[in-house]
């Protein structure tokens, strides 16, 4: 259980950090590491895919952009679902259903980050923003409970892509970061050659497969555990009976 | 590392890479530029002394981007600008051809001369207008005052304003990957292929965040992400065309007896300010106790801070502001609702 503690103060920070304009800090220069609406009231960084439809829109080759992502990529790839990013830890809290995998349609989120890029290019417009689940509770209803926002077309786009999005994660563990998050989708692109890595010693596993129905993506850890859905959440790890997986920071490869 | 393995993270640079190589093209086939060609109908315009005489500019719009405030004015040279109509909006894919009176000056004198003019218009991508400066000169033959003809000599290519920033940092961008590039392969051959996808990523990363910061894009991500741009996240839709104050909303705003000061909190690229300028502006039209000044926050942080227009670091425009009670109208959905409810309220 020491894994899940440590993942509880790590989503606690991210939580902190997401919402500390709440002291009335302002914004800073900083990207988020995950999907996190920098219109929110209290946010104090800036969304990455709202910055990079901006950037699309605006004709600015992304250079910051790119040494953000990399660098979150390299650290700890989508390590930053499982520990750091509130709307996944909005989905863990909603996975009662750890339901298999679908390996073919978790490639969907590749395709609504293209998706997302493209529109940005063709519209001139933050399409994605305009649906974003994300955008819908961290912008969306505190601007309505703060008078700036009203309930009109719009919101109810956003409220309609947040109900969507909130059955599909009571229904299926971690759906958003599955199969729709474009953010997840390019912290995945990092995944096996980023520092926080789930290790499995193969000398231990018995391949009992009790890894496989703890884990919130439905991937099965004893196999795939450099899978590019890994969130290194390390509940496979907490509930491995024989040691075999563990979490950790390394350059080397994850064997 | 099992083969599986290796070639899962082949695969995973693979798609990497297309997807980084297909946003560079997207980003570069979509960088801020000059979206409009002019060009002088005459490429020698004969023009009599103490005389004017008359030439056409066309103007060109090859692009996707609407072309608004389209204007001409004189920098130097012998020759000044008669009333020229400017030209208001340019759709896309289409041209247009501007009426340019030229009208000699006093000190003008025979023989051959250049006059130089600006031009400028802005577009707008989304809720980010550029202004586009541009010089443009036109060659003069000045005649005596009988002679008039012309002949067609070539005119300079039109000298266009670069607005486009930092093409030297990209450059060293490109060679810090390709050094990066280098080091990493010689690693890859040294100590294995892992170290050929660490050590490049650590290059780009390295190389993303200098360059980036030197060209400010930190700054610019910050002004990005503390300006509520209502339309942009969804939260109202930015309407096109001006608003028409109904005749019971009129009435209602003659009516007013009291001098109401509104500040109007504008930001020059935002979508919806000019609908909530043009609704402001028909107000002080009708009842002339009410007066309007105009903040654009980009301008004058302090005074958005001051009067709560920027609440948790975040800018929110377009906002109307009452001095004497202090209360403030966000946006303009059902704009002209709130607006007489804000001008009726009591101090």
């Amino acid at each position: 259980m020491k894994v899940a503690k440590a993942r509880r103060v790590g989503q606690s920070l991210g939580l902190l950090f997401g919402f500390f304009g709440i002291t009335g800090i302002g914004m800073t220069h900083l990207i988020f590491p995950g999907l996190h609406c920098y219109a929110c009231p209290w946010a104090i960084t800036i969304c990455p895919i709202g910055l990079a439809q901006n950037l699309v829109i605006f004709g600015t080759p992304p250079y910051f952009w790119i040494g953000m992502i990399v660098t979150y990529g390299l650290t700890a790839g989508r390590g930053f679902c499982g520990w750091f990013c509130p709307f996944g830890t909005l989905n863990d809290l909603l996975s009662f259903r750890k339901v298999k995998m679908l390996n073919v349609v978790s490639y969907s989120k590749f395709i609504v980050l293209a998706g997302t890029i493209i529109a940005a290019w063709v519209f001139a417009d933050t399409m994605f923003c305009k649906l974003c689940p994300v955008a819908s509770i961290e912008a969306s209803i505190p601007y309505l409970i703060m008078g700036v926002a009203k309930v009109n077309r719009p919101f109810l786009v956003h409220m309609g892509t947040l109900t969507f999005t909130l059955v599909g994660m009571v229904l299926i563990a971690r759906f958003w970061c599955r199969y729709l998050c474009p953010m997840g989708a390019l912290l995945s692109l990092f995944n096996r050659v980023s520092f926080m890595k789930l290790k499995l010693d193969e000398s231990k596993c018995s391949s009992c497969g009790a890894c496989a129905p703890a884990c919130p993506m439905g991937i099965e850890p004893h196999y795939q555990y450099d899978n590019h859905n890994c969130i290194k959440c390390g509940r496979c790890a907490d509930t491995c009976h024989m040691g075999a997986l563990s979490l950790g920071f390394s350059v080397k490869d994850s064997e | 590392m099992n083969r599986i393995t290796t070639w899962a993270v082949k695969r995973d640079a693979g798609i990497g890479l297309l997807i980084l190589g297909f946003a560079l093209i997207v980003i570069g086939a979509n960088a801020q530029n000059p979206i409009l060609e002019f060009s002088f109908e005459d490429e020698w315009l004969t023009v009599p002394l103490e005389g004017s005489a008359t030439t056409w500019l066309q103007v060109n719009n090859s692009s996707v981007y609407e072309a608004d405030a389209i204007e001409i004015s004189w920098l130097s040279g012998p020759a000044n600008l008669g009333a020229v109509e400017p030209i208001d909006v340019l759709d896309p894919f289409s041209e247009a051809r501007m009426t340019i009176p030229i009208v000699l000056g006093s000190d003008a004198i025979e023989g051959e001369s250049q006059a130089l003019f600006e031009l400028s218009y802005t577009y707008c991508v989304a809720d980010v207008c550029f202004q586009i400066i541009e010089e443009i000169p036109l060659n003069l033959t000045i005649a005596p005052a009988s002679i008039a003809p012309t002949n067609g000599q070539p005119v300079d290519p039109i000298d266009i304003v670069p607005v486009d920033e930092g093409m030297d940092l990209s450059v060293a961008f490109a060679i810090a990957l390709g050094l990066g590039l280098s080091v990493s392969l010689i690693a890859g051959k040294i100590w294995g292929r892992r170290w050929w996808v660490l050590v490049l990523l650590l290059a780009i990363l390295a190389t993303g965040l200098v360059v980036g910061i030197a060209l400010d894009q930190d700054q610019q991500a910050q002004s990005i992400g503390a300006v509520l741009c209502t339309s942009c996240v969804g939260i109202e839709e930015a309407p096109r065309g001006d608003p028409v104050l109904s005749g019971e909303s009129r009435l209602r705003i003659a009516a007013l007896s009291d001098e109401i000061e509104l500040l109007l909190f504008t930001a020059t690229w935002c979508h919806a300010c000019p609908y909530a300028k043009a609704m402001v502006q028909q107000v002080i039209e009708v009842n002339p106790l009410v007066t309007v000044q105009l903040v654009d926050v980009d301008v004058d942080q302090s005074a958005a801070s001051d009067y709560g227009i920027i609440q948790s670091g975040r800018t929110i425009v377009p906002a109307i502001f009452r001095v004497d009670t202090g209360e403030v109208v966000f946006g303009i959905e059902d704009l002209e609702t709130r607006l007489l409810s804000l001008l009726e309220g009591s101090p």
